[in-house]
């Protein structure tokens, strides 16, 4: 079930608030998880057995690895832990491209291809396996005190808001708010201008830019396409105009920005109206001076736990070379790559990506600094809509032909009468995107999403998201319907 | 004071998210309904296989998709928004082609105005041209064994938006075909029919002189089919032609006063398939009442119409029972209307309906003349035990032999062959090819120009329409073969008020579509029709 659909707004949705508002305090979380375990089985009936299992499993797993004094069964048992996560992870995501893989290389040998059955990507697995290595590791460093209810480990993982696309919760960061939480009418209102917002950016923004987008270059998932379709994608790259393809990047740029800034501003405003306090998970990704900062304001969560759970257990940045340091950084985004996608490209892309943080570490920072604030700004926008291309397109022979497309000076004249819809809808994506490089945007921003309300604010804000939530509601049923593009991840 | 604010504003965002279901449950307001084509989905029934394989899931997600509070207005609000901010519709270019100054039309009639529609039907001109003479010879034949029976047939070409106000018409876009040899079926009909002597009326030709004389507008604004007004003109020639024809006295049309509004059956067909808030803005047309006069003397002859939606504009206005005996109309030789029950065609015994009319009048709109009167001819020659022995020579060897002929002319004329090989190395074809195509060229070119005229034909390869109908055909029986398929084809037709037989012929006639659009059913002689729709099909919202 996705946020943005009828079937979660007008049904899931009030239904759940309301029976959740109306139960006494200590059953919330037993109704909490009961909607959650609803809310996947719905999307993914042959996983929610898969899920339910593995929670169960790495629950008693900790709670034995809490409680045992012997060093090596701890280290054992935490290791088992999380290779059921992680072991899950990795035969779901990554098996299908393990095998293709696999198989291609015995092809250059003549060798017989070994048989697998193709599988399918649970969704949201990504997410909830992270949650759960935070959830062993610390315990494990003693940063909390493992769940002494297993209903209370499995809502942690499952809990509907941000099970399917993160924010990526860790276990130190909720774990008291599970047990001890305050919903005010404060924070209700807030959670639900707050999941307007996010609406707005995926359906009003991210969809119309998206549909535009795939127009052009064609869906983005190659795995349903037959040869014939890929063919005609081919085709299209290999003759698509530098105007459509600079246009086309620049929108897929937006486009992922605010799908997913929008489900997250969503997921933040659910688990606001029942009193969680998740954590960001964007900050103006495009106002980035670096691609350092870019990546500290992208994807927060995930940035967090690459750097405390794979960065620093490598040795981080305390290490006894130069060489290894860059190595342990330009390795963490090439997982971080990987983790978007079992393909190629991806790996490409995080590939590209840590060269950059490198290059920031070595010399790009200091070019950027006396480049000054405004062009660094757009300098390293730039490359990030340039790696997007490895990000977009998922076959690198395309993906190349399209960089060569860009800076192939092929221009078609521009026409703003031609799509005036997209373009409006860019120009607005675009000044979102940077309205806080200016103090007045920071302050706006500041008063919009962390600043309390008086009485005045709360009446304006109440209309303004209730003409928005009925205005995406037009749109979601009168263009059809797109499911957000991180579910993939 | 702040909190209350706070439970207040609370307490209406969940009156607000129950809204869409109170409003579904307890249905408080009316609203006007969607327009186009909805393919219902009906609440699914929940199985441990439908929702292990999702299916249970999808199905609900479309059933309330499509049935929840308050979806007409939030739709149409949106559809306002983007056409007022940005002049876009969800509305396929398959549906309306939007003209200069929110002119709009179908596309089909503005492909003809440029005279690339014949490509949906035919391969080439020629075969295109084959095809309607083909036609052209049937009606011939079937109006000479009617008159034999004192049965008169008239072909009546209704006047398309297209021709009769061009110059609001979008600009043609495409350039595919540009250069090829073209061909018009309301043109070539106009110069066949008149050879052979099939009796037709031209009502587009009528319409075209009179269009800068009259005071009233013959084609709406935002509809595809002629005023209402215009088209009491048109009854009213079709009347005087019948009494012409068969010199029997019926009685005449009297319009009564007119008067301007844009109230009164509001001519914006294609409009509201927008499904906007508010209407475009528009001149107000005129509209009048009509009767027939009191001559008491007039005969009241059997009419059959078989023929397209202009037909509607006539029969929702004129009193037809004043002037007919009885005036079926067999709309698109499909479905019967203003008869004793609604039903299908297919039930009826032809020949007898045939032979117990006065006048059998095929009334499609010229830029339709393609649907070869979707195969009533045929049929109705078959239902009379005429064969095709009229057929003097097969067409398909007549042109070959064209073709053949203009090719020997190119091979022995140095300078064209010089031409021809340089074309042929430029377009990678072989030089054998390229004499082939140019020759083709000719040959269609001179049939365009009517420089060379085509003999029927029964030979030639299967046409769009047959094998539509064959197409159709093989899916009823398919879905025939599923009872469960067939319970739902039954509460369709009982919640739509069809005869069974017509919405399993319906059902049926959407999957050919549907499969057309697809690419995954292609038109004999075609290569490529991914862009062809049926007029039939509206925006699924």
């Amino acid at each position: 079930m996705v946020f943005s659909s009828n079937i979660f707004l007008l049904y899931f949705m009030p239904i759940f608030f309301l029976v959740y508002f109306i139960l006494p305090k200590k059953v919330r979380n037993y109704f909490l998880l009961l909607a959650s375990l609803v809310f996947y089985a719905w999307g993914a009936p042959e996983f929610i057995i898969h899920l339910i299992v593995s929670v169960i499993a790495n629950f008693y797993l900790v709670r034995w690895m809490n409680k045992t004094e012997k060093p090596g069964l701890k280290k054992l048992l935490c290791g088992i832990s999380i290779a059921i996560s992680i072991g899950l992870l990795f035969y779901f995501k990554y098996g299908n491209f393990t095998m293709q893989n696999i198989n291609s290389v015995l092809g250059w040998f003549h060798a017989e291809p070994l048989q697998w059955t193709k599988i399918l990507l649970p969704i949201g697995i990504s997410f909830f396996s992270f949650q759960s290595v935070t959830y062993t590791l610390d315990t494990y460093r003693k940063v909390n005190e493992p769940m002494q209810r297993l209903s209370d480990y499995m809502l942690y993982i499952v809990m509907f808001p941000q099970l399917i696309a993160g924010p990526i919760v860790r276990y130190c960061d909720i774990a008291d708010q599970i047990r001890n939480r305050e919903s005010l009418y404060t924070d209700r209102l807030h959670g639900f201008y707050r999941f307007v917002i996010g609406l707005c950016k995926k359906i009003l923004i991210a969809d119309v830019i998206g549909f535009q987008v795939d127009q052009i270059l064609g869906p983005s998932n190659y795995d349903v396409l037959t040869s014939a379709q890929l063919a005609d994608i081919a085709n299209k790259i290999a003759t698509i105009d530098s105007t459509s393809a600079w246009i086309a990047i620049f929108a897929f740029t937006f486009q992922i920005y605010f799908d997913f800034a929008g489900y997250s501003d969503m997921a933040i405003g659910l688990g606001r109206m029942m009193g969680f306090k998740f954590p960001e998970n964007f900050d103006n990704p495009y106002v980035s001076t670096t691609i350092s900062e870019f990546w500290r304001r992208w994807h927060q969560t995930f940035s967090v736990f690459i750097k405390n759970y794979l960065y620093f257990p490598l040795g981080g940045s305390r290490v006894k070379t130069e060489a290894r340091k860059y190595f342990n950084l330009w390795f963490c985004f090439l997982i971080s790559g990987l983790w978007h996608g079992a393909a190629w490209n991806f790996v490409i892309y995080g590939a590209l990506q840590g060269i950059f943080i490198c290059a920031d570490k070595l010399f790009l920072k200091k070019f950027n600094e006396r480049l000054g604030r405004i062009p660094s700004v757009f300098f390293t926008f730039l490359i990030i809509v340039l790696t997007r291309c490895f990000f977009r397109i998922e076959r690198i022979d395309l993906s190349w032909m399209f960089l060569k497309r860009l800076f192939a000076f092929d221009f078609a004249p521009f026409h703003f009468g031609d799509n005036p819809h997209l373009y409006v809808t860019m120009i607005v994506a675009a000044f979102f995107s940077f309205f806080t490089l200016s103090k007045f945007g920071l302050k706006v921003q500041d008063k919009v999403y962390f600043t309390e309300y008086n009485r005045w604010q709360h009446i304006v804000a109440f209309i303004v998201s209730i003409l928005a939530f009925i205005f995406c509601l037009g749109a979601l049923n009168a263009s059809g319907f797109s499911p957000f593009i991180y579910f993939r991840f | 004071m702040k909190a209350l604010t706070k439970t207040i504003l609370f307490a209406l965002t969940a009156i607000l998210l129950f809204a869409s279901s109170l409003q579904k449950q307890f249905d408080f307001h009316q609203f006007k309904d969607l327009r186009g084509v909805i393919v219902d989905q009906p609440m699914p029934e929940l199985t441990l296989e439908s929702y292990r394989d999702g299916l249970f899931q999808k199905q609900t997600e479309e059933h309330l998709k499509q049935h929840f509070g308050y979806r007409q207005p939030l739709i149409r609000f949106y559809n306002q928004y983007l056409w007022d901010f940005y002049r876009k519709t969800h509305v396929s270019k398959e549906q309306i082609a939007f003209g200069k100054d929110n002119w709009f039309y179908e596309p089909g009639p503005v492909s003809d105005y440029y005279q690339r529609q014949f490509r949906f039907y035919a391969a080439d001109s020629t075969e295109m041209a084959s095809m309607l003479s083909k036609e052209a010879h049937r009606l011939l034949r079937l109006q000479q064994v009617l008159e034999s029976h004192g049965v008169h047939l008239i072909v009546c070409l209704v006047p398309a938006k297209d021709l009769i106000c061009p110059e609001h018409l979008p600009e043609i876009q495409d350039t595919t075909y540009l250069g090829e040899p073209k061909i018009s079926a309301r043109f070539f009909n106009e110069k066949e029919l008149t050879r052979l002597g099939v009796n037709h009326l031209n009502l587009e030709q009528w319409f075209l002189q009179i269009k800068d004389t009259v005071d009233f507008a013959l084609f709406p604004k935002t509809g595809t089919h002629w005023t209402k007004y215009a088209a009491l003109h048109g009854a009213d020639t079709l009347i005087r032609y019948m009494e012409h024809l068969s010199g029997i006295n019926m009685k005449n049309l009297v319009i009564g006063p007119r008067e301007l509004d844009d109230a009164r059956n509001p001519d914006d067909d294609l409009e509201s398939l927008l499904n906007l808030m508010r209407p475009i803005q528009k001149p107000k047309y005129y509209y009048a009442d009509v009767m027939a006069d009191d001559d008491t003397t007039a005969i009241k002859p059997k009419m059959i119409v078989i023929g397209d939606s202009f037909w509607w504009t006539i029969a929702a206005q004129i009193p037809l029972d004043e002037f007919f005996s009885k005036a079926p109309y067999w709309y698109y030789n499909s479905t019967v209307y203003y008869d004793d029950r609604y039903h299908s065609v297919d039930e009826l015994n032809l020949a007898e309906e045939l032979l117990s009319s006065d006048f059998v009048v095929l009334f499609y709109c010229a830029a339709q003349q393609y649907r070869m009167n979707d195969g009533f001819t045929q049929k109705a020659l078959e239902a009379l035990g005429v064969e095709d022995s009229y057929a003097i020579m097969d067409s398909t060897d007549f042109v070959e032999r064209e073709i053949q002929r203009n090719i020997g002319k190119i091979l022995a004329t140095p300078s064209t062959m010089e031409r021809i090989r340089e074309k042929a190395s430029l377009n990678h074809k072989t030089v054998e090819q390229a004499v082939r195509d140019d020759a083709k060229w000719i040959v269609a070119y001179q049939i365009q120009q009517g420089t060379l005229k085509v003999p029927n034909n029964d030979n030639v390869p299967l046409d769009s329409i047959t094998f539509i109908e064959r197409e159709i055909q093989r899916i009823m029986k398919a879905l025939s073969a599923n009872p469960e398929t067939m319970e739902s084809i039954r509460e369709k037709a009982a919640k739509y008020n069809k005869t069974f037989e017509q919405a399993l012929r319906d059902d049926a006639h959407w999957v050919v579509n549907y499969n057309i659009d697809q690419g995954t059913l292609r038109w004999p002689g075609t290569t490529n029709h991914s862009n062809t729709k049926s007029e039939n099909h509206g925006i699924q919202q």
